[in-house]
């Protein structure tokens, strides 16, 4: 059997970091006897017998681990420098080239074809390293090590089996490597059916937009509000995921304009109206599927899972909405990231109005929700959505792992200079939880005209954030208590979810007090 | 700058408003003034929808109207980022 070497890279993927450091440090003392058969190689120490063979998953050893052990591990770094030469193992690309790509297509759920025909067709394809092993990030947060054999490939999720991560990793590298393109995909015929209908559907929707252009708004009926939000429902039923969501949109800044609503703006309804035109002209335009599900889009609301997290909870909110439904909010820190995750769990009350609610706790942690706060949390198989909440799932475990006495929240998590936190990406779109420090305030009042309590705070070289809590009871008591302290020269750390618009903004949902 | 692409984004929801179908010669002076203003911000690429915009008015070519509405709407918006987040880091909010 001839061997080839086989890197630590390799070594490590195929076991763990622990195994792979006792495998090097057990070499040092060990005798090793060993024989090179025909088709295997065979060696013999602490009373072990190894049977090495060129398929990793024909490898045996005596001892009663069930998967890769550190004898074999030990085996392998033995013979790299017993019997190595100058040939590294390398990846080989035949096994993959020859897997079912269509199967793994198939096995991908309608959600994952959609995200990778989508990117395919915009050639945008994550990264792929190529050394004895091949590294691909198929998602954001996770990570997947294609091996040889494929089986033994590791993915972030920590899922042994074929996990859809692993799936796409593979698609990707296919196309990476040229084996596959976008043409190769089959549409089923449901999806085809439904291309087909999309573009009619659009057909109609663009005219109706056109119309909109030719009378103006002035002259625009009410009924346009209700046609829009029936759109929306429809758009949703063909699987639509974008347009259906600036539907719902355009729908609600129509319906902001004919209630005379403070806050509507004119442009705003305009950059939604031509944003949703050109979708639909896109869309009608569109010459084959794989075109056409470049714009059709996902829908986002679908929790993805992640890699492990360890968070610390930094605070907890108390919620009740008007449409009847009470519970608390959490926030939870990821110190290494600085990203801040929450927690929403609410429950009915429009029905039992008088029964006091109990909230469940989650991912079956056994303590009650209050106590939570400043508790670090080790959360296994965590699924987030894209704006960083945590799902409920039962596959989802946390446990606590530590109670924090002091300050939870460590510096380099909190943000003291506010021009940092303008990005390009981010301008006039996206909004995200953030922690702010406050150092000056410079004045704080009730506008009548937002409805809203406004506080306007400085960092140290003067550059100013606006903060904002719409008006309602509980907001109402928060304000006060965030004046009160900063009266009484407290230091606080807002939390709340940051807009950049002409200024930047920030939507407080809670405050922390920490020791100057 | 910012007061320019403003203008430019008043002009053109004054158009939305009325409706393309009953757009008044007023309207068309003032593109024509924004064409002449672009010169002096060198915005060539807006300067060049609003030549074409001009003349789809003038021949009432609805739908091509509403096409360059939509182009220069778009392009008005990333222009309007770009200044905006320019301001921002400037700390032009102060």
């Amino acid at each position: 059997m001839n061997y080839t070497i086989k890197s630590e890279e390799y070594l490590l993927s195929i076991s763990n970091k622990g195994i792979l450091s006792r495998s090097i440090k057990d070499l040092e003392n060990l005798t090793i006897d060993y024989v090179v058969n025909d088709d295997f190689i065979e060696l013999n120490f602490s009373d072990n017998t190894i049977i090495l063979k060129e398929n990793l998953n024909d490898c045996s050893c005596t001892c009663p681990s069930s998967s890769i052990c550190k004898h074999i591990v030990t085996s392998y770094l033995f013979l790299n420098k017993e019997l190595g030469s100058d040939e590294q193992l390398s990846f080989d690309d035949e096994e993959i080239k020859n897997i079912n790509y269509k199967k793994i297509f198939k096995d991908l759920g309608t959600t994952y074809q959609k995200e990778f025909l989508q990117n395919i067709a915009t050639n945008n394809i994550p990264k792929c390293t190529k050394t004895s092993i091949i590294t691909i990030s198929p998602l954001t947060n996770v990570t997947v090590k294609i091996l040889n054999p494929l089986d033994l490939s590791t993915c972030t999720c920590m899922s042994k089996s074929l996990c859809k991560h692993k799936l796409l990793a593979f698609l990707y590298y296919l196309v990476d490597i040229g084996v596959v393109d976008k043409t190769m995909f089959e549409v089923s015929k449901k999806d085809q059916n439904n291309f087909i209908e999309s573009q009619k559907y659009c057909l109609q929707i663009n005219k109706m937009l056109t119309d909109c252009f030719k009378i103006g708004l002035s002259r625009t009926s009410e009924t346009i509000v209700e046609k829009l939000e029936r759109a929306a429902l429809y758009s949703r039923v063909l699987e639509l995921a974008d347009l259906s969501n600036m539907l719902r949109d355009l729908s609600g800044n129509f319906n902001a304009y004919f209630t005379q609503d403070v806050f509507f703006e004119e442009t705003t309804l305009l950059n939604k109206i031509v944003n949703v035109y050109k979708l639909t002209n896109n869309i009608i335009s569109a010459n084959n599927y794989t075109e056409f599900s470049k714009y059709a889009g996902v829908f986002k609301s679908e929790y993805s899972l992640i890699p492990s997290l360890n968070l610390t909870c930094i605070s907890v909110r108390d919620i009740s909405t008007k449409s009847g439904y009470v519970g608390k909010c959490l926030y939870l820190l990821d110190e290494q990231s600085s990203e801040v995750y929450s927690f929403t769990s609410v429950n009915p009350t429009y029905l039992n109005n008088h029964i006091p609610v109990t909230l469940s706790v989650p991912w079956s942690l056994n303590v009650e929700f209050d106590s939570l706060i400043q508790k670090k949390l080790s959360i296994r198989y965590p699924k987030i959505s894209v704006d960083c909440r945590i799902s409920s799932s039962k596959d989802t475990h946390a446990r606590v792992t530590t109670t924090i006495k002091e300050n939870p929240i460590s510096n380099d998590c909190i943000n003291y200079d506010y021009s940092k936190l303008v990005t390009m990406e981010d301008l006039m779109d996206n909004q995200r939880i953030k922690l702010i420090s406050v150092t000056k305030l410079q004045s704080n009042y009730f506008s009548n005209i937002k409805q809203s309590y406004v506080i306007n705070i400085f960092d140290e070289n003067n550059f100013k954030i606006t903060c904002e809590l719409k008006k309602s009871s509980d907001n109402e008591v928060l304000y006060n208590n965030i004046i009160d302290l900063l009266n009484d020269n407290k230091q606080l750390i807002l939390i709340g979810s940051l807009y950049q618009r002409s200024n930047l903004t920030l939507y407080v949902t809670n405050y922390i007090e920490v020791e100057k | 700058m910012i007061q320019f692409i403003e203008g430019l984004n008043v002009l053109i929801v004054n158009i939305y408003t009325v409706g393309v179908q009953t757009i008044s010669s007023e309207i068309i002076d003032d593109i024509e003034q924004y064409i002449n203003a672009c010169n002096k911000y060198n915005l060539v690429i807006i300067e060049k929808d609003l030549i074409e915009l001009n003349n789809f008015i003038k021949n009432q070519d609805t739908n091509n109207i509403i096409n360059s509405l939509a182009n220069i709407t778009t392009k008005v918006n990333i222009l309007y980022k770009k200044v905006v987040y320019d301001n921002l880091l400037k700390g032009e909010n102060l």
